[in-house]
């Protein structure tokens, strides 16, 4: 299977972006710590971002290898998982209400980027791969 | 002649796309320079504004605090930092009769419990109504009825879940309006009478809660604001509050201003010194890079001129090339400098250490339009001495180079 320049760019942002959301909430732009020994909302934001980031890194590691057919399909699904990247720590879970807490100053702003960021590459890349659909079947 | 630009436009579109590591490479220059000038410029005018803000919010030009407590104060004020001191009430009358005093109040301060209200200890202030002339014109703003007692005032920053209440040491207390944001430390403060300070004191002693010992509403303090009367010299005036109270600490709001506005000068020279270069750098690399490749394109400009464009249209496909580059770095920079600025401010706030307040949509919207024009006129500037040169160059002469 040819290493297509589209293949390269998407497959590796995607797969560094999968990456950042898993790790990131506990390293880069670490959520709160633990209080007096409870976890607050953000640390299962966190854990629940390690799932979806690691999922967001496999497919994204798939769009090297796949077919047109099925990169279509991946892209769709990373689009999905990537408004899930946003939905947690805004919607779903959560974080801390404190705004000058370190996980609403820094891993929700920062999680909102990564998932604007990915939601913008692949809405360019799904567009991109139905276009040359498009003239492979004219 | 409206089809003629239309072509121009065209050739050089896809002149772009023919060579396009140059074109992403010097896209990719702008944008760095679009980049730094946005960001530089939000930073600033959001720094300059939150000093404005701290400014008109002080209210007060002296403050006196316990001795080994200045540090704290100040982290009230810019970190909002949590933190409580006290001395004795007593203070307070004795520095309304020293001359040169025209307004004179007190606070008293305590700190919430952890993950109680809003997730993290919040600063509580409480002022004497009858007194107080630095909290209650910010409150007047928001709030045009008398604070009830057991009713409180909260900072911008202060997140309530149900916009009604706000729990405190186990209680729940009514929220009657929140202030609006100054990008200080106050902003994370919970404001109250010292009426409703006791009754929260009371609240909490009864069930369990213990202060330290000399945290007693009735009798002790935290800070004394004081207005100097017009035309007093406030440094003699610290002198005699110095003499008559003793061990105790006097800042003076200006100093405490001018000591943040000198370090927002400060970053300010250094934005501007390093904005300022990566600007010259701009321009000279991309007119190095205009240059160059107009030397190994002179060829293709001859062909242009053999099959009918003028030299004006010459010099237009250039400068054609360098805006949309121009347009292209300047709209990249821009989009990538708002995914830091913007969601981060409260982040870039905390990290300074200054008041710090984003500035309003329209100035916002100006700057980036006017980052858009300075990055496209960089852009096209540069490359008009190269489209000049290419258009003075004769058609046989340049097809016959290198013969």
């Amino acid at each position: 299977m040819k290493l297509t320049k589209n293949r390269l760019l998407t497959g590796g942002a995607y797969t560094i972006l999968g990456i950042l959301t898993a790790i990131g909430p506990h390293t880069i732009f670490a959520v709160c710590e633990a209080m007096d020994g409870k976890f607050m909302k953000c640390h299962w934001t966190a854990q629940a971002e390690i799932g979806n980031g690691a999922i967001i890194a496999i497919l994204g590691f798939l769009l090297f290898l796949s077919s047109h057919t099925i990169r279509v399909g991946l892209q769709i699904a990373l689009l999905a998982l990537s408004v899930q990247t946003i939905l947690l720590p805004n919607v779903l879970i959560g974080v801390c209400g404190g705004n000058h807490m370190s996980c609403h100053s820094l891993t929700l702003p920062a999680l909102n980027v990564i998932g604007i960021v990915s939601i913008v590459i692949g809405a360019v890349n799904l567009i991109y791969l139905l276009r040359i659909k498009d003239r492979k079947q004219r | 002649m409206k089809h003629f630009n239309h072509y121009l436009f065209r050739i050089a579109i896809l002149n772009l796309r023919h060579s396009l590591t140059r074109t992403v490479g010097l896209v990719f220059f702008t944008a760095i320079l679009s980049f730094v000038l946005f960001g530089g410029s939000i930073l600033m005018i959001s720094l300059q504004k939150g000093l404005r803000t701290m400014k008109d919010r002080m209210g007060a030009d002296v403050m006196i605090v316990p001795l080994e407590n200045t540090n704290d104060m100040e982290a009230i004020l810019l970190k909002g930092e949590p933190s409580c001191f006290y001395f004795k009430k007593t203070l307070e009358s004795k520095v309304k009769a020293i001359d040169g005093v025209e307004l004179c109040s007190s606070q008293f301060f305590l700190t919430s419990l952890d993950a109680e209200c809003c997730d993290a200890r919040v600063q509580l202030i409480g002022f004497d109504p009858a007194t107080d002339f630095s909290i209650q014109p910010w409150i007047a703003k928001v709030y045009e009825k008398k604070l009830e007692n057991g009713a409180v005032i909260i900072g911008n920053d202060i997140r309530v879940e149900n916009g009604k209440s706000v729990k405190l040491y186990g209680t729940e207390y009514e929220v009657a309006a929140k202030l609006d944001a100054t990008g200080t430390g106050l902003d994370q403060a919970v404001y109250a009478t010292t009426d409703t300070i006791k009754l929260m004191y009371a609240a909490a002693y009864e069930k369990g809660q213990r202060f330290l010992e000399e945290a007693d509403p009735d009798g002790s303090i935290s800070a004394i604001l004081i207005r100097v009367k017009e035309g007093t010299d406030v440094k003699k005036l610290i002198k005699n509050i110095r003499k008559e109270l003793g061990a105790v600490q006097v800042v003076e709001s200006q100093s405490m201003i001018r000591g943040t506005a000198d370090q927002i000068k400060q970053m300010a020279t250094f934005l501007f010194l390093f904005g300022g270069l990566l600007l010259v750098i701009s321009i000279v690399t991309i007119c190095l890079v205009h240059n160059l490749t107009s030397n190994e394109r002179k060829k293709e400009f001859s062909v242009l001129r053999t099959l009918g464009v003028t030299r004006k249209g010459l010099a237009g496909i250039l400068l054609r090339e360098a805006a949309v580059i121009g347009a292209m770095g300047g709209a990249a920079g821009i989009a990538v400098s708002s995914l830091v600025v913007f969601p981060f401010h409260v982040y870039i706030g905390d990290r300074l250490s200054m008041p710090y307040l984003l500035p309003d949509v329209p100035i916002i919207f100006l700057v980036g339009l006017m980052t858009f024009l300075a990055t496209l006129l960089t852009g096209t500037l540069s490359a008009g001495m190269t489209a000049y040169k290419i258009s003075r160059s004769e058609v046989y002469l340049t097809m016959r180079e290198g013969e």
